[in-house]
């Protein structure tokens, strides 16, 4: 059956441009959400909290593209059946950043919901931190990509504030500066790591003098 | 957990559901983004198994709300319901996922290549006997610290095991699903390999 599926494909080209890249997106853009939604409770920041509107927008739009690219596509039935699959794993995304923006909304409620942040930071399998780099860290005037922090710590960085600004397009590109509050995902171990090199007190492997 | 424990504060038996459930609803998502990855309505259905669990927490979370704190605070109620509401709201998003693997029909080749193609991937490697991985638990290996790596689940012969535990230790033979960035993925690829075994 997919061998019939992907020769037709080649003659039609039934395979829309743009639903593969869009669904990539949509799905990474589904986890970011979610980590930054909690990390606007945990650290009451509305700031954060617009992100993750804006991050719901995008969803929207990519979602948009994909229904598009996907109605454009189908052209019988056994077709039809398997794109309805791909529509539905895209509402599913972007319904994941529908309910993070519901979430983000209680900062801008009346709803006294203070008392619950110390509890949102115990016990979970992975927690979420926020770490100053100081000057004479090794993670200073480095890229996030060459240092590798994800694979050495575990620790993922959801976004940094710098100053009062705040970056949450955290690629492999990104540099950290002295003074970055990093707000990062991951298991105490690796945190308990990563904050040891953001704070100057053990020096990154390879850049070891 | 699930082990019954005396608590006075409603407040902290809440927070206790919540993060299970919160943990519960984001492991349902790696799943069933697995599920979709390697086409497993075996996966799919611990996702709908899931699903029922985080039912489970949910009605019990609004319960203690209602009957326990609504007289106090009626803020603290509404901030309860709100963060049940969400971890539903991901939970059916999740099922909804894995229903597409569950169907009669193959789910859509690009749904496969676009999960690949993911900032954070999803992997999946068999454990070779005699590898620095064989009998070692998964808190002592720090996969998680070490690589980035965070083992969604294991395939032991028939038998899954799901979110696995720190103390869950590995074996050779089994098969871990692991998510996480592409370069620890190969860091993790590597210790699952037996050197001795490959270099002959």
């Amino acid at each position: 059956m997919m061998g019939l599926f992907k020769r037709r494909s080649k003659k039609l080209e039934y395979e829309p441009m743009g639903v593969k890249e869009g669904l990539t997106e949509m799905k990474d853009l589904s986890e970011q959400i979610i980590d930054l939604s909690y990390a606007a409770i945990l650290f009451d920041s509305k700031d954060i909290g617009r992100q993750v509107g804006e991050l719901e927008e995008e969803l929207d739009r990519l979602l948009h593209i994909v229904r598009i690219g996907v109605l454009l596509a189908a052209r019988t039935r056994e077709e039809a059946e398997q794109l309805a699959g791909i529509l539905q794993v895209a509402n599913a995304a972007e319904r994941i950043g529908n309910a993070s923006e519901d979430l983000v909304e209680i900062l801008d409620s009346d709803i006294e919901f203070r008392p619950f942040a110390p509890f949102f930071l115990k016990e979970a399998e992975e927690k979420i931190w926020a770490l100053r780099v100081v000057s004479d860290s090794d993670l200073c005037r480095r890229n996030v990509g060459d240092l590798g922090i994800e694979a050495e710590t575990g620790a993922r960085i959801i976004a940094i504030r710098r100053g009062t600004k705040w970056i949450y397009e955290i690629e492999g590109d990104r540099l950290i500066k002295a003074g970055d509050v990093l707000i990062v995902r991951g298991v105490e171990d690796g945190l308990k790591e990563l904050k040891a090199y953001a704070r100057g007190e053990i020096g990154w492997g390879k850049y070891e003098r | 957990m699930g082990e019954v424990r005396e608590m006075s504060d409603p407040f902290e038996e809440i927070m206790d559901i919540f993060l299970e459930m919160k943990d519960t609803s984001e492991l349902m998502v790696d799943l069933s983004y697995s599920a979709l990855l390697y086409n497993s309505k075996e996966i799919a259905r611990e996702v709908e198994h899931l699903g029922d669990e985080v039912s489970e927490l949910s009605s019990r979370l609004q319960k203690i709300a209602i009957e326990e704190m609504s007289c106090g605070s009626s803020d603290a109620t509404l901030m309860a319901l709100h963060l049940c509401n969400y971890v539903n709201s991901i939970a059916r998003a999740a099922l909804s996922i894995s229903e597409v693997v569950t169907r009669e029909i193959e789910p859509h080749p690009i749904l496969k290549e676009s999960i690949r193609e993911g900032d954070i991937g999803i992997f999946r490697r068999e454990v070779d006997t005699g590898s620095v991985l064989d009998g070692v638990s998964l808190g002592a290996a720090r996969l998680a610290s070490e690589t980035g790596m965070w083992v969604i689940a294991i395939r032991r012969g028939r038998r899954w095991i799901y979110g696995p535990e720190r103390d869950q230790v590995i074996k050779g033979g089994d098969i871990l699903f692991f998510r996480g960035p592409h370069d620890g993925a190969k860091k993790l690829k590597k210790m699952v390999r037996n050197r001795k075994r490959s270099a002959m």
